[in-house]
């Protein structure tokens, strides 16, 4: 119930209804509207009920009325009937386009419908997917929709609504709404499948009560081909209602420079798909690619818009030239009938070009990218380039191998190297240590001379011999007095150092291996004459040094 | 090293440098350049046979990379694809990473009848090789391999420790790099020896025995298509085709590569 007026409601009760008892009621809520209206507010207020039949029949709302402002408005009397449930669903029955929300008490449906279902092909027809309620939608989560896949057309979706207030069959609802422009892309019968909208519901207090799907009816189409009579040879395609529009950037040039015509087609259709309107030929002019820009909207739930086709034009001799009316032929679906839309044709006065350049132009840059006409091999190498023989592999190569051996050789020369180097080392070692060796044999034995003069005349030996085998580089063992006179005498020591040395050895071998009786004094002058001999011996061994 | 051997090591790193090109100048280097030049003069004036037979001259007595690349192109501007495409791949034999012969080899086959080569696919090692010369293989394996004896001639005299060990690591690491180089020369260089060549007639029959009274046994191959020879017997060559097929070719429709 609406109470409309031009002034401000102070403090207006909701009207009581006194309904029939086969009649039940629930409010519904109130809401008011303002508007201002050559100069005053118009204001309408709007209370809901929502009415329950409870039994089949005609039942008649009586008058309602509202005092206001010292006078009483009355409302006119309203037939209601109710139908038994067999007859026809009402609004409180649930059907797979409606739910009712027996908790809050209202109720959600979806439609879907088309404006024309007798489209030609490429005429935009207006699919609209409608989301009615008339509760609270009863979970935080907003009802999720899915539109059909648009398999037989090209579509565009259009600006939505926001959510409005409408009553339908007499029952007031917010309806939110969804419009897609469908352009059908070939003839026949085809099908629009239903589009669903999942809503979470709940029984009470917030609960989840999982997600009720309505689904819409399917919207059968049949798609009218485009008549044959009448099409134009160069048509097409476009279906609408098109303009054509042509303008160049200057009408005055020099041979060889460039010039930009602009052809603009605008109107109702679908802008997107329109092919390029045929330019007529051009004698003198070379005619490039143009570039495409669009400019799209829509109009009510009408797509439009316009397509401009950039050309750039070069013409190649002087002279005055005509460039042609540009026809572009549409289908007109309102009238049914083949249009043919024109430019106003221009004249373009070529001038010489001074320099006699062609093609040169400062407009724009003509191609957006190389195109390679034809492919060919590249060009010969340049005479710079210096000549070698390639041929020859690394095997063939001595130098291969003597890279290859040289490493081997330098590493075992090395090693060889090594090995010497530490061989002379120990020699060198070995005659430094030798008379401190042998003095302290000799010390030992001093210490030890109570053992016996066998024991230490035996020792006093290994120690001589020890100290010729290290200064002379051999092995002590084998040697023997006449031996040790010959390295003596080898290595240049004096006869006399070398007798000396080499009595205290024979004197030695006697006591060890003959059965001759020494004395201890006989083994200390053996010991002192035997540390003589090698003081002298490294004497005289520096000097040969 | 004494300098003798000095001086004798010298030439060989030089020769090995400069391409092994020591040996060919029976025909002096300042003849062949111009030789060279004025085949190319012949080729910008459009006389392509002089063109031809001038370079034809210059590889004869100097196999090279940019020879085999412009006389190709003598060869494809007279028409003649299948001398064109053997001397490209020669080329590519010289000079694998060339652009120039590569784009043109490709830009020839395109023009082929036989949109294939009867040869055998290449091994896995090849994409290590691939676009490299034996020498520049051998010379990638020989760095290492003179890192490795000089970390063996260092470890003979160094007394560092830490050194020590490092070189330890290097040199058994560069004698293995060393190995895996001389064995991708050994591939690349058998892989180079390997017979193939280019059909350099219109159109050539395939026959089951090498006798040109013999059966063809399959469509016959056209110029340009390359193939691999795998036996040669009197004028006949032998060649694979699919599913272990074989066929012969007179020798005298082919040219190797």
């Amino acid at each position: 119930m609406t109470i409309s007026g031009d002034t401000q409601f102070n403090r207006l009760q909701p009207p009581k209804l006194k309904l029939p008892p086969e009649l039940g009621a629930s409010y519904g809520g109130s809401s008011s509207q303002y508007n201002l209206s050559g100069g005053r507010i118009a204001v309408s207020m709007t209370w809901t009920y929502l009415l329950r039949g409870k039994k089949a029949g005609k039942f008649i709302l009586p008058r309602i009325q509202i005092p206001y402002g010292g006078k009483t408005y009355t409302t006119d009397p309203i037939t209601i009937e109710v139908l038994a449930r067999s007859q026809k669903p009402g609004p409180s029955e649930s059907r797979a386009n409606t739910f009712t929300d027996t908790f809050n008490g209202g109720v959600h449906k979806v439609e879907a419908f088309v404006d024309n279902t007798q489209p030609y092909v490429n005429e935009q027809i207006t699919y609209t997917f409608r989301y009615l309620y008339n509760t609270r939608i009863p979970s935080l989560d907003s009802p999720k929709y899915t539109l059909p896949a648009w398999t037989r057309f090209w579509e565009k979706t259009l600006d939505q609504k926001s959510n409005r207030r409408e009553v339908v069959d007499g029952t007031p609802y917010w309806v939110a709404e969804i419009r897609v422009a469908l352009f059908p892309i070939a003839a026949g019968k085809t099908r629009i499948e239903p589009a669903k909208l999942s809503l979470p519901t709940s029984v009470g207090f917030g609960r989840i009560d999982g997600l009720k799907v309505l689904v819409t009816d399917p919207i059968e189409i049949d798609v009218r081909p485009l008549p044959q009579s009448g099409k134009p040879a160069t048509f097409t395609g476009a279906v609408g209602q098109y303009q054509i529009s042509a303008q160049a950037d200057r009408l005055e040039l020099e041979a060889g420079d460039g010039l930009t015509l602009r052809v603009q087609i605008s109107g109702q259709g679908n802008i997107e798909t329109l092919t390029p309107p045929a330019i007529p030929a051009l004698p003198n002019m070379t005619v490039y690619d143009p570039k495409i820009t669009d400019a799209i909207g829509e109009v009510g739930s009408e797509i439009q818009g316009r397509r401009t086709y950039e050309y750039v034009i070069i013409p190649s001799k002087a002279g005055n030239w005509t460039i042609p009316a540009i026809a572009y032929p549409y289908f007109h679906p309102q009238t049914e009938s083949y249009q043919i839309a024109r430019t106003v044709p221009m004249t373009i006065n070529v001038m010489p070009n001074p320099n006699g350049a062609i093609g040169t132009t400062t407009t724009q840059t003509v191609q957006s990218d190389v195109r390679v006409l034809k492919q060919d091999i590249r060009y010969i190498k340049p005479d710079s380039l210096k000549l070698t023989d390639q041929s020859v592999y690394p095997h063939k190569r001595a130098s291969f191998w003597a890279l290859q051996i040289v490493p081997v050789i330098v590493v075992l020369a090395t090693w060889l190297y090594q090995q010497q180097r530490a061989k002379r080392d120990f020699t060198q070692l070995r005659r430094q240590q030798a008379a401190k060796k042998a003095l302290s044999a000799i010390e030992a034995v001093e210490k030890q001379i109570s053992r016996g003069p066998a024991a230490a005349f035996a020792a006093l030996a290994t120690g001589l011999y020890q100290y010729i085998g290290d200064i002379f580089d051999l092995s002590p063992t084998g040697l023997n007095p006449e031996l040790a006179r010959q390295q003596c005498e080898a290595a240049g020591l004096s006869e006399a150092v070398t007798t000396r040395l080499v009595e205290v050895l024979t004197q030695c071998d006697y006591v060890r291996f003959a059965p001759v009786a020494a004395n201890p004094t006989d083994t200390e002058n053996a010991l002192n004459r035997a540390k003589t001999a090698i003081y002298a011996i490294e004497k005289e061994r520096q000097n040969i040094d | 090293m004494t300098k003798a051997g000095k001086l004798a090591f010298a030439f060989y790193v030089l020769s090995f440098t400069f391409g092994g090109n020591l040996h060919l100048y029976a025909q002096s280097q300042s003849t062949l350049e111009a030789s060279y030049r004025r085949a190319n003069a012949a080729y910008a004036d459009g006389q392509y046979q002089q063109a031809i037979e001038k370079y034809e001259q210059i590889a004869a007595s100097l196999p090279s990379g940019i020879v085999y690349y412009n006389l190709g192109n003598a060869y494809f501007r007279l028409g003649k694809r299948g001398k064109a495409i053997l001397n490209y791949e020669r080329a590519k034999r010289l000079i694998p990473r060339d652009k120039d012969t590569i784009f043109n080899l490709k830009v020839a086959k395109a023009q082929n009848i036989d949109q294939f080569d009867l040869v055998k696919p290449l091994s896995g090692f090849s994409l290590l090789y691939g676009a490299l010369h034996p020498d520049e293989i051998a010379w990638f394996g020989l760095v290492p391999y003179w890192i490795a004896a000089l970390s063996i001639v260092w470890l003979q005299f160094s007394q560092n420790r830490p050194l020590r060990r490092v070189l330890r690591y290097i040199a058994p690491v560069g004698c293995l790099a060393w190995l895996f180089s001389l064995l991708l020369v050994s591939l690349k260089v058998h892989e180079l020896i390997v017979p193939y060549a280019i059909v350099t007639v219109d159109e050539i029959a395939v026959r089951s025995t090498p006798d040109s009274g013999a059966e063809a046994i399959a469509l016959p191959l056209h110029e340009g298509t390359k193939i691999q020879i795998h036996e040669e017997r009197r004028d006949w060559v032998k060649i694979y085709l699919p599913e272990e097929n074989a066929g012969w070719l007179p020798a005298d429709g082919i040219e190797r590569i």
